[in-house]
């Protein structure tokens, strides 16, 4: 997807991304020779040279719970921030890049609860990487919304470590609990899982402090350290009538999962040494309102944040960010160009979701990605690239203290929309479990035998791919979930 | 014989009047047929290509004529004042910075004054030059800056608006445009930042009101 070379990308995982910008040359300075007082004037710019993001399948739905897979994520940031610091005449570390925290939440609902919930998951992010205990005790101890930690992020938080499950810790177990968990999930593992350790036999975390940040955590808000934008730089806009479709609460859900993209933390990166005056900054502090942010807006703001009559994507169309200093910050940064993203379902044999199903997903050549689906079972690949091979194995979530067994498998491939009619069906007939090994009539030919019935007249098992057939695979394909659930395959596997 | 020069890109007056042999470009500027010049560039050395410059015959070129004046012209000894002032991204001087300031093959060692200025004499037809700042505030970070010297076009002009939000640090794009829409943009997003960052209404249009504090916020 990506149409020109943008950025060197360091990683892309299902759970985000870590890129450096590939910077914009400084123009040259055309300046005048001076008469009488004249002079030129010129200013040192605030460019960032590196981002990270992390996705929403990172968090707790609905929520600023950070999950344990962020860890995969952590590791590339703690790569990244290395490869940049400089060091002194004896190879210690000097100079840290300096770090700002962005948090995003979708255009649904109000712009004010908007600006808390995505400054809730900044501050989550930020706390973290400085262990600032006190800042997750405030996420738990004041809920927003749906944005609750008790139970849920308690109990992932104790399984995790393998603790026993309590329910309404104490304060002081709480302060205990938060802690070993930020070191648990900022604790870099190496391929097979297992910690990387030091010379001392320490296991290496990534543990930064408050004056790493752009503005060295000068202010106690945060004020230019993190903050949320609300709802206003969604990389994905849907159309009006997505958005007229979607506004039916039945459809909710459905409109989650396209929005999950919009959902995301972004972390910036500075040069070493770069650092700002957090009473100058013009974000607002995480916990205060969206005025300041809408003065940064661009002067067509309002037109941007509208629904039009397309659907945009900021990689495209580069209007869907409301707030123009985001939009200079980020507009040269591969975290925000947005590439594919996909949904699946895992199931089990009897076609049934597995809420919460461990898994491992392959990409290509890249890394295998390890998560646990959402409790409809479902799984939010973003960020890839077309054509592209996945592969996922899965299985039920494993009893307590159990390695879980990911006894199912598939293969798909995944492809731009304009393939010939051929190649289409042989890659939805291979998704829906008729393997691509088979000669493609005969799995035409399973395929209407055995979903022949749903089109009206009914299809003849003929194994022809013609037009109606064709429909009709589509058509499976799009809603293999209810189909998936009134005619659970026997034979050919989830 | 008189003639026009059609000023092209690059070109200041006083480097027009060192290529027509006159040692100073007041003559130039302050001949009566070069009137209209004046009253729209208001500075010499902030023309625009295309404009024209009226070049008197030789006769006319010195009222004094004095055997000093000749040597200086004959040797092209004349020199031009350059300033620059460094701030960093809060508009805050960057000061007591030591620079080097190299101008075709001379180098300067400088240092910023209090308010972030370094001024130095160079020669007058000067075109490319690097500087080079150690900010003290960033020990590690050496600014490199390339400078096109005669370069900046009047304020009136997209392109001089461009360079001087370029110099403050709006990143406008590039003065030439290639990629239109994404330059666009920038140019766009700068005029509207910088409307915003001086409390001008922010409407994206780099009008008067714009111009005028652009060129006060630049300097020249």
């Amino acid at each position: 997807m990506a149409d020109k070379l943008e950025a060197n990308i360091r990683k892309i995982s299902g759970g985000g991304i870590v890129a450096e910008h590939v910077p914009l040359p400084r123009p040259e300075a055309a300046v005048a020779p001076t008469i009488a007082k004249d002079h030129n004037t010129i200013k040192t710019a605030l460019v960032p040279f590196a981002c990270w993001r992390a996705n929403d399948m990172r968090f707790e739905f609905e929520s600023s719970f950070v999950l344990p897979e962020i860890q995969e994520e952590v590791g590339a940031l703690k790569e990244l921030i290395d490869r940049h610091t400089l060091t002194d005449s004896q190879g210690q570390p000097k100079h840290r890049p300096a770090l700002t925290v962005f948090g995003h939440a979708d255009p649904t609902g109000s712009d004010d609860f908007n600006k808390m919930l995505s400054g809730r998951r900044a501050q989550a992010i930020y706390g973290m990487l400085i262990r600032k205990v006190e800042l997750w005790e405030d996420l738990y101890s004041n809920p927003l919304g749906n944005d609750k930690w008790e139970p849920k992020a308690i109990r992932i938080m104790q399984t995790t470590l393998g603790q026993p499950i309590s329910e309404k810790p104490s304060a002081s177990t709480r302060k205990t609990l938060f802690r070993a968990y930020m070191d648990h999930v900022c604790t870099i593992r190496d391929e097979t899982g297992a910690p990387v350790v030091d010379g001392k036999g320490l296991p290496v975390q990534l543990e930064l402090k408050s004056t790493d940040f752009l503005a060295s955590g000068g202010d106690s808000g945060g004020k230019g350290d993190f903050q949320g934008c609300s709802e206003f730089n969604p990389i994905l806009m849907f159309s009006q009538q997505e958005n007229a479709r979607f506004s039916d609460p039945k459809n909710k859900s459905e409109r989650d999962k396209e929005n999950a993209s919009n959902r995301r933390v972004v972390i910036f990166l500075f040069r070493p040494g770069v650092r700002i005056n957090a009473g100058a900054w013009p974000c607002p502090r995480a916990k205060e309102g969206v005025a300041a942010c809408k003065k940064r807006f661009w002067s067509d703001a309002a037109k941007r944040r509208s629904f039009q009559e397309k659907r945009r994507e900021f990689r495209d169309t580069r209007d869907t960010f409301a707030c123009r200093f985001y939009h200079r910050l980020s507009s040269n940064s591969p975290c925000e160009r947005g590439l594919v993203s996909f949904e699946i379902r895992l199931y089990d044999l009897m076609g049934r979701a597995i809420g919460q199903a461990p898994f491992e997903l392959k990409v290509g050549l890249r890394k295998p990605i390890r998560g646990t689906a959402s409790d409809d079972g479902s799984v939010i690949a973003q960020d890839l690239e077309l054509p592209n091979r996945v592969l996922i194995d899965w299985g039920f979530p494993p009893e307590k203290d159990q390695k879980p067994d990911l006894v199912f498998n598939l293969d798909m491939f995944l492809t731009h929309e304009n393939l010939t009619k051929e190649d289409e069906a042989r890659q939805k007939l291979h998704n829906l479990g008729y393997p691509r090994t088979n000669r493609l009539s005969s799995n035409v030919e399973a395929f209407q035998s055995d979903h022949g019935h749903l089109a009206n007249p009914p299809l003849s098992a003929n194994g022809q791919l013609d037009d109606r057939t064709l429909e009709l695979i589509r058509s499976v394909h799009q809603s293999c979930e209810d189909d998936l659930r009134n005619n659970p395959p026997t034979e050919s596997g989830p | 014989m008189a003639s026009h020069h059609v000023v092209e890109q690059g070109e200041y007056l006083a480097l027009i009047a060192l290529k027509h042999g006159f040692s100073s470009y007041l003559t130039l500027w302050d001949h009566p047929q070069n009137s209209e010049l004046r009253k729209k560039r208001l500075n010499p050395n902030i023309l625009f290509p295309g404009d024209r410059v009226f070049i008197p015959d030789k006769e006319e070129k010195e009222e004094s004529g004095s055997t000093d004046k000749r040597h200086s012209f004959t040797f092209r000894g004349q020199r031009l004042n350059l300033c620059l002032v460094l701030e960093n991204i809060y508009e805050q001087p960057i000061a007591n910075a030591e620079c080097k300031l190299k101008v075709e093959s001379e180098t300067f060692e400088l240092t910023t004054d209090a308010k972030g200025k370094v001024e130095q004499e160079i020669k007058a037809d000067a075109q490319r030059g690097l500087l080079s700042v150690k900010d003290p505030h960033t020990p590690i970070n050496e600014i490199i800056i390339p400078i096109k010297i005669g370069h900046l076009d009047p304020v009136e002009e997209v392109s001089g608006q461009k360079a001087r939000l370029n110099n403050l640090g709006y990143a406008a794009g590039p003065v030439e445009g290639e990629d239109e829409a994404e330059n666009e943009e920038r140019f766009l997003s700068a005029v509207e930042e910088f409307q915003c960052e001086h409390g001008l209404k922010v409407d994206g249009i780099c009008g008067a009101a714009t111009q005028a504090k652009l060129k006060q916020a630049h300097g020249c």
